[in-house]
């Protein structure tokens, strides 16, 4: 067999080549803005007159290279918003009329320009320049405060592991000097001070001192006891662990505090025929943070409904074709949108008419005129709602990943979207190294612990978008969107080596655990199908195992 | 087994009308992968260097202005420049099933998607011509 070509050996670039990528990079970037710029004229003359096919052509072909190149390039949240573009551009030539009307032509070369401005801010010239360590943005950050620095070293290490970046500070007055950042969440020893004013009244101390932060706060401390705890709580933390510190354990609770608080943004369907009601709504909801889309034709309802999968529906109640009602009576019909909250925007106030519609599906009604406070609140709680729901039915207990057929369904839904939006995507499997003699050696707790850390880490490598779930006992599947097979090796790679870093405890020893992870993508197995790759993935994690485990292996195709 | 029949990738052949991709192609293929490579501008381009280049691989991209990659492959093979022993690969930003198919029908199987990562091109054409070998 050919060697040396490996193409999970990733080939470190000299100084000479990072260079020239800079170089190349930079000049690229020049030019984008050049065509940037004529984009921008060709969409003004396809808004003065849309059946421009001269204009429609360029703005194709436009499109189509920033689609192909930008990525090469390091641009590559220009290059895939170029891409959905393209797509719409390639159905109004296809359709030999103007269907881009409703799509907010103005606004396309402002999207273009988000994700150029996306990707200078990410620094995406590292990107080309060396394979990127995580998908995520940016790691949490962590202010450890923390007087004996052994003990500090060991903690910051361990959660570093976990993908948390860790800022040590030895005592309580270094919180008020000047810093670059601020922490996303402070971890305090509540003896980590020198002053007087601790031994006197340590709450109001730790109260006043900790006051300019507004991120979560998890104190720290030697002893166990309800009093120590209460301590916590008056001192303003959101937690207490007692020393000696089960790592995993606190890394785990550190994560699940971080994660409710960035929530992804809530998906909301305007179903709305009057277009400057359903702009006003959507330009509220945006503000909050939501992700909204419009439909004016109730006819297109269930394939909005399909492609967006909306976690809330705002309907009019009186739409020219169908009854908001009605459309909503035929959405519970389906039952993957049977527990679809709806909203119904009316002006109707006879009552008969509102209990009517409420018997036929739907949760709640707001008067026009709408009031955009209570739009947002009420939005955000049904959507919140749903989705505690949701989390309860799927996911894992152990590890708060999706459960086995919710991480199969993700798959079969991203496999669906790929046929109708291309874009690659990678299929994970992973399992815990001789997970067995862990359970034999030092218990089931402990080995549950072992899965649990597997989870935590997953959820710090990995971004939300990312779908992640637990497949058996100690097996794991993940689905990662835009991410090809050689970028999904290479992340897995680093989840892998972090994870044999950490230390865990059982019946006094210490020891640590490795993972074995097989990798494929749609890109190199275009004609599979959802359950094919899952097969596959399984496959190199099987050759994974037998390689000598603690590897990631990239699926080949066997079959020629 | 079949050892002694695999040369190893050395020479390719790329068509590309972008000039920065072709820079960054040569970047790619040269400067990180270590093989000899012309990138022309143009399907004519490509015609009037092929026969003297003998390359053992040739990568076209789809959508170019005047002759686009499924022309130029087909004038290369009008040409006599296509052997048995030459491998053939597409590269587009295209790679929907149906695209694939009309691909395939063409006799092309390789298809490098677009964009590409400079940093592993030289790999994946390695790949292609390891498979091609077999």
């Amino acid at each position: 067999m050919l060697s040396g070509h490996n193409s999970m050996n990733e080939s470190t670039p000299t100084q000479a080549v990072k260079s020239r990528l800079t170089a190349l990079r930079a000049a690229y970037q020049q030019r984008l803005d050049g065509e940037l710029v004529s984009l921008q004229a060709h969409v003004e003359a396809l808004t003065v007159r849309p059946d421009s096919i001269d204009a429609l052509q360029f703005m194709h072909k436009a499109l189509h290279k920033l689609a192909g190149s930008a990525g090469t390039f390091g641009f590559e949240q220009l290059g895939r918003r170029a891409k959905e573009l393209e797509h719409f551009v390639a159905e109004a030539l296809n359709a030999e009329q103007s269907v881009l009307e409703p799509l907010k032509l103005e606004t396309w070369v402002n999207q273009l320009k988000e994700g150029l401005l996306a990707d200078v801010q990410r620094g995406s010239a590292v990107s080309i320049e060396v394979v990127p360590t995580s998908l995520r943005e940016e790691q949490p950050s962590i202010w450890l405060l923390e007087r004996d620095p052994m003990l500090a070293d060991y903690i910051a290490q361990q959660l570093r592991s976990f993908g948390f970046s860790v800022e040590h500070l030895n005592d309580a007055q270094e919180l008020s000097q000047p810093h670059a950042h601020s922490p996303d969440l402070l971890l305090v020893d509540h003896r980590a001070s020198e002053s007087p004013e601790l031994n006197e009244n340590p709450e109001r101390f730790w109260r006043e001192r900790l006051q300019p932060f507004q991120c979560p706060i998890i104190f720290t401390g030697a002893e166990e006891s309800f009093s120590a705890r209460l301590h916590a709580v008056r001192s303003g933390g959101r937690g207490y662990f007692a020393k000696p510190l089960d790592v995993p354990q606190l890394a785990s609770h550190v994560a699940r505090v971080l994660k409710s608080q960035d929530a992804i943004p809530e998906r909301v369907l305007i179903v709305e025929d009057d277009a400057e009601m359903a702009q006003f709504c959507q330009l509220v909801l945006e503000r909050a943070g939501m992700q909204v889309q419009v439909l004016h034709h109730p006819k297109e309802l269930i394939q909005t409904v399909s492609d967006f999968n909306p976690e809330l529906v705002l309907m009019d109640l009186w739409l020219p074709e169908a009854t908001g009602a009605e459309m909503v009576a035929l959405l519970t019909q389906v039952e993957r949108w049977a527990h679809l909250p709806v909203v119904y925007l009316s002006a109707e106030t006879n009552p008969e008419l509102r209990t009517q519609a409420m018997v036929m599906g739907g949760d709640a009604f707001l008067e026009k005129p709408v009031d955009p406070v209570l739009l947002v609140s009420l939005c955000r709680s049904r959507v919140g709602r749903l989705r505690e729901l949701e989390h309860a039915m799927s996911r894992d207990g152990l590890t708060g990943l999706m459960k086995h057929a919710s991480i199969k369904e993700a798959l079969e839904a991203e496999w669906e979207y790929v046929r109708r939006h291309p874009r690659y995507f990678s299929v994970v499997m992973l399992d815990i190294d001789h997970f067995k003699a862990v359970n034999d050696s030092y218990g089931h707790a402990v080995g549950d612990l072992v899965i649990a850390s597997v989870g935590t880490l997953l959820r710090q490598h990995f971004r939300t978008t990312d779908k992640l779930g637990r497949y058996g006992g100690e097996e794991f599947a993940l689905v990662l969107p835009d991410c090809t097979a050689n970028k999904a090796v290479s992340l897995v790679d680093k989840l892998r080596e972090a994870f044999s870093a950490i230390k865990f405890m059982g019946d006094g020893k210490v020891f640590s655990c490795t993972l074995s992870a097989g990798v494929v993508d749609n890109e190199g197995f275009p004609n599979d199908s959802a359950e094919a790759l899952i097969e596959r993935a399984d496959q190199a994690l099987y050759r994974a195992k037998h390689s000598g485990r603690n590897h990631v292996c990239q699926a080949i195709d066997s079959g020629g | 087994m079949y050892l002694f029949l695999m040369k190893p990738l050395q020479r390719v052949l790329c068509v590309e009308d972008d000039p920065d991709i072709r820079e960054i192609i040569q970047l790619a293929l040269i400067d990180v992968g270590g093989l000899a490579v012309i990138a022309c501008e143009s399907g004519q381009h490509a015609l009037a260097e092929v026969d003297q280049f003998k390359p053992q691989l040739i990568v076209l991209d789809v959508m170019m202005p005047g002759m686009d990659g499924p022309e130029t492959l087909h004038a290369l093979r009008e040409q006599g420049s296509v052997r048995e022993s030459t491998a053939l690969a597409f590269m587009t930003a295209k790679v929907h099933p149906q695209e694939l198919d009309r691909y395939r029908e063409l006799g092309i199987v390789n298809v490098i998607p677009k964009p590409f990562d400079p940093m592993a091109l030289a790999d994946q054409l390695h790949a292609i011509w390891s498979q091609f070998d077999e």
